[in-house]
């Protein structure tokens, strides 16, 4: 309900950390998944919400409801997300941490009955994984906001701050850098 | 095959339905002509396909139960130190002109006006720049001064002012680099019945470019034995931001590992493990898994334990 918002908004507003938390925990879900695919790493995923929160507890005061509060929050953590991959160049696919990967690729495999099946999916997600860490910070943002979360692009760049144009661009330049990365796995799957 | 290039971006915006209906009929009509476009259209859907299989992370309530938990800690500890009174923040935004933005300049010319005011009152002492200054040197040779009960610092001239007793009031105006002011603050430090006058001095002693020693051991002191828990926070934290230097990194350890033992407030012993955390020592370190472990407070548990956790992997990585 949106009126349920703007009451629960007000209150953060004045520091009530209860109502705070109740609309939070509307869109920390969704948040957490998209941080994670941001950042490949489920640990840096946790301490990024942390900080997504902090930051959003400290700012609420001064949003004004110009925009919806789930857009302003995406906002946040895509930030957050860039400027944090920014501070650590370390999150580069050739570092990518080793335990998540393998974790992932654990779930793929116990999805498979076959052995041979699951071999394939796992070097099929790794490659999939390689190829997204190879976009810029921006470029991965607006391709996994579109990919994964499904946002229209406009609301995309209403998130961003960006012009539609840029947007549309960002997609095309991330799906042709990862095109090109995929290419041979795409070319084996097909045949 | 130049006539395609526009049509190349159209192509992957339809696959993931962003073209608008003109657009898309004009990409229609191109495409039942051109074999090539078809071909990237094809390649487009199968990539798309292709990252549709990337798994996604499963994050449901009980995913993020330990996150929200710390963000529920987090947010208490914010709170508790940005606890404002009400009306403190009314008059904030009455100031800011949040509502009235035309106000403004009205409002910051009553405040000046009121500020002088009221501070003519209150503190007719320093109206001037030094009124009955004294020799430092004849205040330090005779202690038998009462506390020092006024603390005031000019961060652009680097002045710092004092009013001290000594048989009569004085008033101490000097550079905050220079001895004996480090001296005097550090008797503000330890004797000063007001805690203001002991915050305010902690607080400008940020700005002391090298603090003596004699001055250390009163931050020291502040930490271990001040009756305010603002004190003895600003203190640690002041603690936490001076260089190691090896002369000095013993007494810090001391201290802080005494704070993180002994201090009955959970927002100190954090400090304490943040402090820690910035030696490399082993003493230090088994002291913070400890903490980890055995703290009372459960926020201060889990900074240990991440702190443990961070270390043990920069370990690893390197």
């Amino acid at each position: 309900m949106p009126e349920q918002e703007h009451i629960l908004i007000a209150k953060a507003q004045r520091g009530n950390i209860q109502a705070f938390e109740q609309l939070i925990y509307r869109y920390d879900a969704q948040v957490m998944a998209l941080i994670y695919n941001m950042v490949n790493n489920s640990e840096d995923a946790r301490d990024i919400y942390q900080d997504v929160f902090v930051k959003v507890f400290t700012a609420i005061k001064k949003f004004r409801q110009d925009s919806k509060f789930e857009t302003w929050v995406y906002r946040i953590a895509i930030n957050t997300c860039i400027n944090f991959r920014k501070s650590r160049s370390r999150f580069q696919f050739d570092e990518f941490n080793e335990l998540d990967n393998n974790q992932i690729n654990d779930n793929a495999r116990s999805n498979e009955s076959q052995p041979d099946q699951s071999v394939l999916n796992a070097e099929l997600n790794s490659h999939i994984q390689e190829a997204i860490s190879s976009l810029s910070p921006k470029q991965r943002a607006v391709f996994v906001l579109r990919h994964y979360h499904e946002y229209k692009l406009s609301e995309i760049a209403d998130m961003l701050g960006y012009s539609d144009g840029t947007v549309k661009n960002y997609l095309f330049r991330a799906t042709q850098k990862m095109k090109v990365q995929l290419q041979e796995l795409y070319e084996d799957h097909e045949s | 095959m130049k006539k395609c290039k526009p049509f190349h971006e159209w192509i992957w915006l339809a696959a993931y339905s962003e073209l608008d209906p003109g657009q898309q009929h004009q990409l229609k009509a191109h495409m039942k002509t051109c074999a090539s476009c078809q071909l990237d259209a094809e390649e487009a859907r199968q990539i798309i396909g292709l990252l549709d299989q990337k798994p996604q992370l499963q994050v449901n309530d009980e995913y993020l139960k330990p996150d929200r938990e710390e963000l529920h800690q987090r947010l208490l500890y914010i709170k508790s130190r940005n606890n404002t009174p009400a009306w403190i923040e009314k008059l904030k935004s009455l100031l800011l002109m949040e509502y009235e933005p035309w106000l403004r300049p009205v409002a910051i010319a009553v405040s000046v006006i009121l500020g002088i005011f009221i501070g003519s009152k209150i503190i007719p002492q320093f109206n001037g720049v030094t009124t009955n200054a004294v020799d430092i040197a004849s205040i330090q040779a005779n202690h038998n001064f009462e506390p020092i009960d006024i603390v005031n610092y000019n961060p652009t001239t680097r002045k710092v002012m004092l009013r001290v007793y000594n048989i009569q009031e004085s008033l101490v105006e000097r550079n905050i680099d220079s001895p004996e002011v480090q001296k005097l603050l550090s008797d503000a430090l330890l004797d000063a019945d007001r805690p203001n006058v002991r915050l305010k001095t902690v607080n400008l002693m940020s700005d002391i470019k090298s603090i003596t020693l004699p001055l250390l051991d009163a931050l020291i002191h502040a930490l271990e034995a001040d009756t305010n828990p603002g004190v003895r926070m600003k203190a640690i934290r002041l603690l936490n931001t001076l260089p190691i230097q090896s002369n000095t990194k013993d007494l810090i350890i001391n201290a802080l590992t005494r704070a993180l033992l002994t201090d009955e407030n959970s927002a100190i012993r954090n400090e304490a493990i943040d402090g820690l955390g910035r030696f490399d020592d082993p003493d230090a370190t088994s002291l913070i898994i400890n903490a980890a472990r055995k703290d009372s407070n459960e926020y201060v548990q889990y900074k240990a334990d991440e702190l443990t956790t961070r270390s043990r992997i920069e370990r690893k990585e390197n």
